[in-house]
């Protein structure tokens, strides 16, 4: 809860010249997220997004800001890329500029989001739908797996699959 | 082949458009959200099952004329 009195306001000003921190900004952003009924995945996502950068969980957003913060949000997206796929890294980007663009409203003195500068990977859902022309031969191995099945374990079935890559080339 | 478990959902909303279902139809099946903007979908019962029972005869047709045993 945020001091509302004149004096507790006063305090608070003197005790908080560095703005919000990352972790006060998320919990504004998600609080406004639970009152507009977002779905839990939607904040699950979110979550996910501020724990790849937990590590400056309690760090004030002003200073991810100028040339060095930019360039340090730059390279933490570039760094979650290569350890957690690229659209974790977009993923959390996106959802560090959304408690940023947050926190703006309610500190003033807060410049543009770093992830202006970040170079977004943009990378698109894998294409998975079978293609028409390979339905024909989806449909005959489908057949012949739930003759085989029928007769056998399962478990062994699925080791056999594996081994033998009949669903992939 | 490429295959994915989740490829099926994909080839089953894909086989849903060939088939000539409507997108609200198809939406529904897939359990989407109707889409923003999207100012006709809210007058699509979501419960009207004869309905969604037609649609999915249609991509179940599609799909079983295309070669797949069920």
């Amino acid at each position: 809860m945020l001091p509302c009195g004149y004096r507790d306001m006063t305090r608070h000003l003197a005790s908080d010249p560095e703005g919000m921190t990352m972790r006060q900004a998320f919990e504004s952003h998600k609080q406004g997220m639970l009152n507009k009924g977002a779905s839990s995945l939607s904040i699950a996502e979110y979550d996910l997004a501020f724990r790849h950068l937990n590590d400056w969980a309690d760090v004030p957003l002003r200073r991810l800001t100028g040339t060095v913060g930019r360039r340090m949000v730059r390279e933490r997206q570039l760094k979650i890329g290569k350890t957690k796929g690229k659209a974790a890294a977009d993923k959390t980007m996106r959802g560090l500029r959304a408690w940023w663009n947050t926190a703006k409203r309610e500190d003033l003195g807060l410049g543009e989001s770093p992830t202006i500068n970040v170079a977004w990977y943009k990378s698109q859902p894998r294409k998975s739908a079978l293609r028409t022309r390979d339905l024909e031969q989806f449909g005959r191995e489908l057949e012949a797996l739930r003759r085989l099945t029928s007769s056998r374990d399962p478990d062994k079935h699925v080791a056999d699959l594996r081994g033998d890559g009949a669903f992939s080339d | 082949m490429k295959f994915t478990p989740h490829g099926l959902r994909a080839t089953f909303i894909g086989a849903g458009h060939a088939a000539g279902v409507t997108d609200r139809y198809v939406e529904l099946l897939a359990n989407h959200k109707q889409r923003k903007g999207d100012v006709h979908g809210g007058y699509v019962p979501e419960d009207d099952l004869p309905a969604l029972r037609v649609a999915t005869q249609k991509i179940t047709d599609y799909l079983r004329q295309r070669g797949l045993p069920f």
